[in-house]
């Protein structure tokens, strides 16, 4: 998985005791994408909800 | 800079999946009314007096049942912001308007689930989507002279198609009277006498409400080809004047910057090959110049507004007619897609006002001249390497990314030149920079810029998709292009926006402002005033885009708005415009 970076976090001021045990921003947004990235990849399979069967937008004549 | 009212049109795609055991699934058109009901709960609507169904907000913004063919059960949900100045106060109404929708669809009065999907395309190629609006000189000089002439010109035609459409509601009077008898006759030995019913009268007059099927489903085809071949004569001499005068310098110089414009603003796409593009709509763009839709034509350049404005709705009020002679017009854009990153959306916006605004002050007297737009327009955006080169007339080639920094260029100059100009405008330039960097990057490495994702929605969608694996086939892949655009909190892109890696343009004050109140200094600011005071009074009122009825019949007072799109130095930065009353 490409490493990405939030935009828009500030950098938080730990101690260096704090710094072992509570992970930075960048690593919470880091285990935040994987887990969006699962399961999108698992939803994704599932051809059972009719994004694909249906046309969602029937314009007509279109 | 950034003077002119822009405003976006963004056609949803509907998702409806019923309950299980719902026996009698809701048609588009009464998902649409469950939503109005739902948007009601949320702000103020009144009516809308056009000739299609819709209700305009207390923001000055409308919501609108989109279809050419409802009795067929077809149809979209569309938005439009109101007349805003800036791209980052239409951005800011853009987001309230998805927001207010998404929100209403989910607690929408219906069995099931109801989503709405800010896309562009469909699995069956079902095109719609995002339409742009700018105010712009329609043209100048003898030119305006010519398109003023022209109009006068066309008057026969006008006419001609007033008669048509005349003959065509006496024709549907007559088919009436004659099925109410031929119904006398029949029911004496049909046994099914709703079927029957239906299929003279429609839903509509047999159940005595609107249902959204207001002909026989067998009728709206022939009424919607007879209404074309009794206006064809004014369509094609009306196309042929918008053609050489209409927006003519404009669309010139502007025609490069569009075509090559998907590389920061479009919306990503998987065809039906499997292969992607970078834009959703741009693969359907048919002609430079059109009217959309009339005669299965895309055009990059819509002129549908005009003719509407011409075959209809002058046949009602003269004043529409004489708009026309205005040097400032409705410059509408069919080419673009619906965003869902900010950053592209804002993109969109803002560059293309920053070039309109360099056209006109004539910034861009020269501009790179494509040899065929539209092949270019689909060559660039079949092409994610960012390489392809496209031919111009003078022989060269060119790709996308170096189109976009010759317009990048001269709008830095123009803005250098412009040192007033209010700071969102060279925010804009820099924000165009850094994207064409990033894109660079993408080009030399042959994968997205980290700096681009969540930023642009193209490069957004191929992470995605690059990130199901190697296994993943059509349908896996068709249904992220899709689910990337649904508002619920289960779309894709909202899914990656709660990581936090998605930038964020305006802030959530401005949204919540743009929910409530109409933008200053505008058409809108009028109208979302009258909607906000007189609705729910003694008096019915009703709305469109250029005045407010209070009122009903002959006592009715309409408050026309035209006057009020000239800018905010004709209308005064920080006064109230005066409106101008009369009886109908």
């Amino acid at each position: 998985m490409m490493k990405l970076t939030s935009p828009s976090t500030a950098t938080v001021a730990t101690s260096s005791s704090a710094q072992k045990t509570v992970p930075s921003n960048s690593q919470i947004v880091q285990a935040r994408l994987a887990s969006a990235l699962e399961a999108i990849r698992l939803d994704s399979r599932d051809s059972s909800d009719e994004y694909l069967e249906d046309s969602v937008a029937r314009f007509g004549g279109e | 800079v950034l003077d002119r009212l822009v405003g976006l049109e963004t056609e949803y795609a509907i998702r409806y999946h019923p309950a299980s055991g719902t026996t009698a699934p809701l048609g588009r058109f009464q998902l649409y009314k469950s939503l109005i009901a739902a948007l009601r709960q949320r702000t103020i609507v009144v009516p809308a007096q056009h000739f299609k169904e819709g209700v305009f907000t207390a923001t000055g913004g409308a919501v609108w049942f989109e279809s050419e063919r409802p009795s067929s059960g077809a149809g979209l949900i569309e938005g439009a912001t109101p007349e805003c100045r800036g791209a980052r106060q239409v951005i800011a109404y853009q987001r309230a308007q998805d927001r207010m929708l998404a929100e209403s669809a989910g607690a929408a009065p219906v069995e099931g689930e109801f989503r709405l999907i800010k896309n562009d395309r469909d699995a069956q190629n079902n095109v719609y989507g995002a339409q742009e609006n700018y105010e712009a000189f329609v043209a100048q000089g003898i030119r305006l002279w010519f398109w003023r002439l022209g109009l006068v010109a066309l008057l026969p035609a006008i006419v001609l198609s007033w008669m048509g459409v005349c003959l065509l509601i006496a024709g549907l009077l007559t088919y009436l009277a004659v099925a109410g008898l031929v119904y006398l006759f029949l029911r004496l030995w049909v046994r099914d006498r709703r079927r029957l019913a239906l299929a003279l009268f429609g839903r509509d007059l047999v159940e005595g409400r609107e249902t959204g099927s207001p002909t026989p489903v067998w009728m709206e085809s022939l009424i919607l080809n007879a209404t074309r071949v009794l206006t064809s004569p004014l369509a094609l001499v009306l196309l042929l004047h918008c053609r050489w005068f209409a927006f003519a310098h404009l669309r010139r110089h502007l025609t490069p910057f569009l075509v090559s414009r998907a590389v920061t603003s479009g919306a990503g796409m998987v065809d039906s090959e499997g292969r992607f593009h970078l834009a959703d709509k741009a693969p359907a763009i048919n002609c430079l110049v059109g009217f959309g839709g009339y005669l299965h034509d895309r055009p990059m350049y819509t002129m549908g507004h005009f003719f509407k404005t011409l075959c209809v709705e002058s046949l009602f009020c003269w004043r529409n007619y004489r708009d026309l002679f205005s040097a400032r017009q409705r410059f509408q854009i069919g080419l673009g897609d619906s965003n869902m990153a900010e950053g592209a959306e804002y993109l969109r916006i803002g560059t293309t006002l920053l070039v309109l605004d360099a056209i006109e002050t004539g910034y861009l007297p020269q501009t790179p001249q494509l040899r065929h737009p539209i092949r270019a327009l689909r060559t660039l955006c079949a092409d994610s390497s960012l390489r392809a080169e496209v031919p111009m007339r003078s022989g060269q080639q060119v790709t996308a990314l170096e189109l976009q920094r010759f317009y990048l260029d001269a709008c830095r100059r123009y803005l250098e030149q412009h040192r007033d100009a209010t700071a969102e405008a060279f925010d804009i330039l820099q924000r165009w920079e850094d994207a064409l960097e990033g894109l660079v990057e993408t080009k030399q490495h042959g994968q997205p810029s980290p700096r681009l994702i969540g930023t642009l929605d193209w490069v957004t969608k191929r992470y995605l998709l690059e990130n199901l694996g190697e296994g993943a086939d059509w349908s896996a892949k068709k249904k992220v292009d899709i689910r990337y655009h649904e508002l619920s909190d289960h779309g894709y892109f909202q899914q990656l926006k709660r990581t936090g890696i998605v930038s964020s343009i305006v802030d959530e004050s401005e949204i919540e402002r743009a929910i409530r109140l109409p933008p200053s200094n505008s058409p809108a600011t009028v109208r979302g005033h009258y909607i906000r005071e007189f609705s729910g009074g003694d008096e019915p009122v009703s709305a469109n885009w250029r005045a407010i009825t209070l009122g009903s019949g002959f006592r009715s007072k309409v408050i026309w708005l035209s006057r009020f799109s000239q800018g905010p130095s004709a209308a005064g930065k920080n006064s109230f415009p005066e409106t101008t009353t009369h009886e109908s």
